[in-house]
């Protein structure tokens, strides 16, 4: 189908005869001229031009039990004394948990469905706020909504990894979204910097505080009363990890480079909900397992001004 | 919509959870409410002689109140659609510990909750 394409009145432009007058020449000129026959098929002007607020809207479902194949591990290197894997305090030597500076601050991996897929929205081009109307699509924001349903922890013994061993501590999951512009490299979204700092952590500092990150405990009901694998070993814990965010100018800007610089990234084109599992104290020396029931990412591409206070 | 990271502190080991709605304009939205008092949800609460029992089987309202551990916190996300008037229209998460519900203190180092990352989001749609 042609395309439409005419500069849009900007806020408090006065929508008098000139401003008409000029767009409809441009309809005249670029539009009309263009369009083909088949534009003008049934149904064209009320489904492709119906006014709406969202420009491109995206959902990823992973609801199988192919799922829970998927092993998210956090390993301890017994000979190196290092961790290894997708461990959130990944510079832990010790029972005190240490996380390196960014953008190493933990290491994060997809969700995933067991079946050679990764839960990422792929917008249809690469988006940069910092273009005007036209070069930014009109999308002025990205609102993602990502839900994760966690299913339990596994907890192992480095040395023999089909050894399930109790647990010191209460192991968890972490859960965060991320971006990128190569679906190779990712990105957390931070919202501002920390005072904190690590004379243990690898890096540059400082600390970033990750906006979107959500953490859950293993402990529960569930893994109090479930019959267990391997007695107290394995942690049902079958709870909800919600978020939600708005992707912006800010959020961009606000990502890290190697040397944990800001401005990381330009532009993005996919997003993407990652995981990290969580050792504390003293198990910081073992392995552990988390699995995921099902988890879904929704992206929506807003039209709509957006006030960020 | 509005997602935060909580946590409950509870050095005695009892914990009587946390509550999280949105509120629109000085009124609390009862579906944006967090948390129902299911096993989802429900905090375990520890009797200190070691019982470990969902609070809602305790008589107690706690819904939402995540894990019998301080380590990581649980997630919270409240999310609605209402309606609202012409002109401002002021849209807050809130929080309340539940302990306060029941006429007792808060003890700044037994009964504390924290929130972390939180963020809060209001799409304004004509419909």
């Amino acid at each position: 189908m042609g395309e439409i394409n005419y500069t849009p009145f900007i806020e408090e432009e006065p929508f008098n005869q000139t401003g008409l007058s000029d767009r409809f020449a441009q309809l005249a000129q670029q539009g009309i001229d263009d369009l083909t026959d088949t534009a003008f098929q049934k149904g064209c002007l009320s489904e492709e031009h119906t006014p709406s607020f969202l420009s491109y809207s995206e959902t990823v479902e992973f609801g199988t039990d192919a799922n829970l194949t998927v092993s998210y591990e956090s390993d301890w290197d017994v000979a190196g004394s290092a961790q290894t894997g997708l461990t959130y305090w990944n510079g832990s030597t010790s029972s005190t948990p240490v996380m390196n500076y960014p953008p190493n601050d933990g290491v994060w991996g997809h969700i995933q469905n067991g079946a050679g897929g990764n839960l990422v929205a792929t917008l249809p081009a690469s988006l940069d706020f910092t273009q005007n109307f036209n070069g930014r699509y009109g999308v002025s924001a990205v609102l993602v909504m990502l839900n994760v349903q966690m299913e339990r922890m596994e907890v192992y013994d480095p040395a023999n990894q089909d050894n399930p061993v109790a647990p010191s501590d209460e192991p968890g999951l972490a859960v965060c979204i991320q971006v990128s512009d190569d679906n190779v490299n990712w990105y957390h979204l931070y919202l501002g910097d920390s005072q904190y700092t690590s004379g243990s952590a690898a890096g540059n500092p400082p600390y970033r505080y990750r906006l979107t990150e959500r953490r859950q405990g293993a402990a529960g009901v569930e893994a109090d009363y479930t019959i267990k694998i391997g007695s107290d070993r394995n942690l049902p814990s079958r709870r909800d990890i919600s978020i939600r965010t708005i992707i912006n100018q800010s959020s961009i800007s606000n990502t890290v480079n190697a040397q944990n610089a800001q401005g990381g990234l330009g532009s993005f084109r996919y997003i993407r909900g990652a995981v990290s599992v969580i050792k504390s104290g003293s198990d910081y020396n073992k392995k552990v397992v988390a699995r995921i029931r099902k988890a879904n990412l929704t992206i929506m591409c807003l039209r709509a001004n957006e006030v960020n206070p | 919509m509005a997602t935060c990271q909580a946590g409950d502190f509870g050095t005695a080991g009892e914990r009587f959870g946390s509550m999280f709605s949105l509120r629109v304009n000085g009124a609390i939205v009862t579906e944006s409410i967090f948390g129902s008092a299911d096993v989802q949800n429900d905090s375990i609460g520890y009797q200190s002689g070691g019982d470990v029992l969902p609070d809602a089987e305790r008589k107690q309202a706690s819904p939402s109140s995540g894990t019998s551990s301080i380590r990581s916190g649980y997630p919270v996300c409240c999310e609605c659609v209402v309606d609202v008037p012409a002109g401002d229209v002021v849209v807050e998460l809130t929080a309340v510990n539940v302990i306060s519900l029941s006429g007792d203190f808060v003890d700044d180092f037994v009964d504390r909750m924290a929130v972390g990352s939180r963020e809060i989001v209001i799409l304004k749609m004509m419909g």
